[in-house]
């Protein structure tokens, strides 16, 4: 495990990551917006971000797949909510509580492979870890107990599809092509020699 | 009134106030806090009002669509426990359960905006760092990361019109542009890294915008979430 402090250039990499995810997640709320309207006068509103939930977590794990030291995913997701505040989010400091069990879902699996392995089978458990303590937190958030089992349960399968394809699988596509573009080497060779 | 809060003070204020808020399960409570969230706006300086109502459509829809989905899938434990209120007398259980949903995600928002909206971005980094032993190195990408977000967009623009003048199409969620931004960034955060380190960047630096916690942020801090929870557990 590599066990060195986060540099400065990890930071910045993280930050700029998290503002390019932001244009992303902008998409994602007009997406989930227009959605949350058509399903509205059927009571089925509150599906409608469901679909994109996937898309929250993606900064965090390929940031932690790039850098490959501890704590990434949750600083990721802390800065990434930070920014968003800054600019106007409007669920306010409450984004950070939720960035931060984003961020503890999606390192959890990391850490159990002591941040060694970074296959697919990690990113899909990263992709669950992340879904069940998000909605665990929401589910606090938004009374989960006084809506009916089964919307409750379509909330649960649609969060957890949405984040196996979003963060388990499209996240690590990604991460693979940077690999194989050389990029990840190149930068792990750059930090060694700094370090 | 807001405005003039310390960050840091106005962060624990309202993080404890949205979490005593989330144990109460009254409509009543909940447009307390939204009536409360309003005056904060109102009398704050740096509330944009045109920003302000951008913010407050999605809210507004989302509230109601937990509404609609309270009202009409309501568990049999919140059917239970809302028989006694006094709205459910006049609309039914039913309704009492989408009034309180929906009023329950209004309330955390507006707590929110009244946090977002009146927070300055170079105080809130100053105070985190100063009072809450943040990072530099972290406080100073935050500020950069912000200070970049229009190039940033422009980027990634730029980048999806390169794959179109190649005659590549770009779909929603095209990972293609995502791919050439991620190369983009991670070059982009040597340079600065450097760039920063050569201009004598580091942990050490003084900061001329000193923060400091006076006897009103303290009161905040502690006034909020105290009178959420006497309206939630006493008074309602």
């Amino acid at each position: 495990m590599n066990k060195n402090k986060l540099t400065l250039r990890d930071y910045l990499l993280m930050a700029l990551i998290s503002v390019v995810f932001g244009v992303v997640y902008l998409l994602a709320v007009y997406a989930g917006t227009a959605l949350t309207t058509i399903l509205t006068p059927f009571g089925l509103g509150v599906l409608g971000y469901e679909p994109f939930y996937g898309i929250w977590y993606m900064a965090a794990i390929i940031t932690t797949y790039l850098i490959r030291k501890p704590l990434v995913g949750i600083v990721t997701e802390v800065i990434a909510a930070l920014i968003e505040v800054l600019l106007g989010n409007m669920f306010g400091v409450m984004v950070l509580i939720s960035a931060f069990i984003q961020g503890v879902g999606v390192e959890l699996p990391f850490t159990f492979t002591r941040y060694e392995k970074y296959t697919y089978k990690v990113a899909m458990a990263s992709a669950v870890s992340a879904t069940v303590l998000s909605f665990l937190w929401t589910g606090f958030r938004s009374n989960y107990l006084a809506m009916d089992w089964r919307i409750v349960a379509a909330i649960f399968v649609i969060r957890l599809l949405s984040s196996l394809f979003f963060t388990g699988y499209l996240s690590k596509l990604i991460c693979d092509k940077l690999d194989k573009a050389g990029i990840l080497t190149n930068q792990l060779t750059a930090r060694e020699v700094s370090e | 009134m807001i405005d003039s809060i310390n960050p840091t003070a106005k962060t624990v204020g309202i993080l404890l106030g949205s979490i005593i808020l989330g144990l109460t399960f009254q409509w009543q409570v909940n447009l307390f806090v939204v009536i409360l969230c309003l005056l904060f706006l109102v009398t704050s300086k740096r509330t944009d009002p045109a920003k302000l109502a951008k913010i407050m459509i999605p809210i507004a829809l989302i509230s109601v669509s937990y509404f609609f989905t309270g009202w009409l899938f309501s568990s049999e434990q919140a059917l239970f426990s809302g028989s006694a209120d006094p709205a459910a007398i006049i609309g039914g259980s039913d309704l009492t359960n989408g009034l309180n949903l929906s009023t329950r995600i209004l309330s955390f928002a507006m707590l929110g905006i009244s946090y977002s909206l009146t927070t300055d971005s170079g105080e809130l980094i100053a105070s985190f760092i100063q009072q809450a032993k943040m990072p530099m190195k972290m406080g100073y990408a935050i500020l950069t990361a912000i200070n970049l977000t229009s190039l940033i967009h422009r980027e990634y623009d730029n980048s999806k019109l390169a794959l179109q003048v190649r005659n590549i199409p770009v779909k929603p969620f095209d990972t293609k542009p995502l791919f050439t931004m991620m190369v983009r960034m991670i070059r982009w955060s040597e340079r600065l890294a450097l760039a920063m380190e050569a201009k004598g960047f580091s942990e050490d630096r003084v900061m001329q915008m000193q923060m400091t916690i006076k006897s009103k942020d303290i009161l905040f801090s502690v006034g909020l979430p105290v009178l959420i929870a006497v309206m939630g557990f006493i008074v309602l």
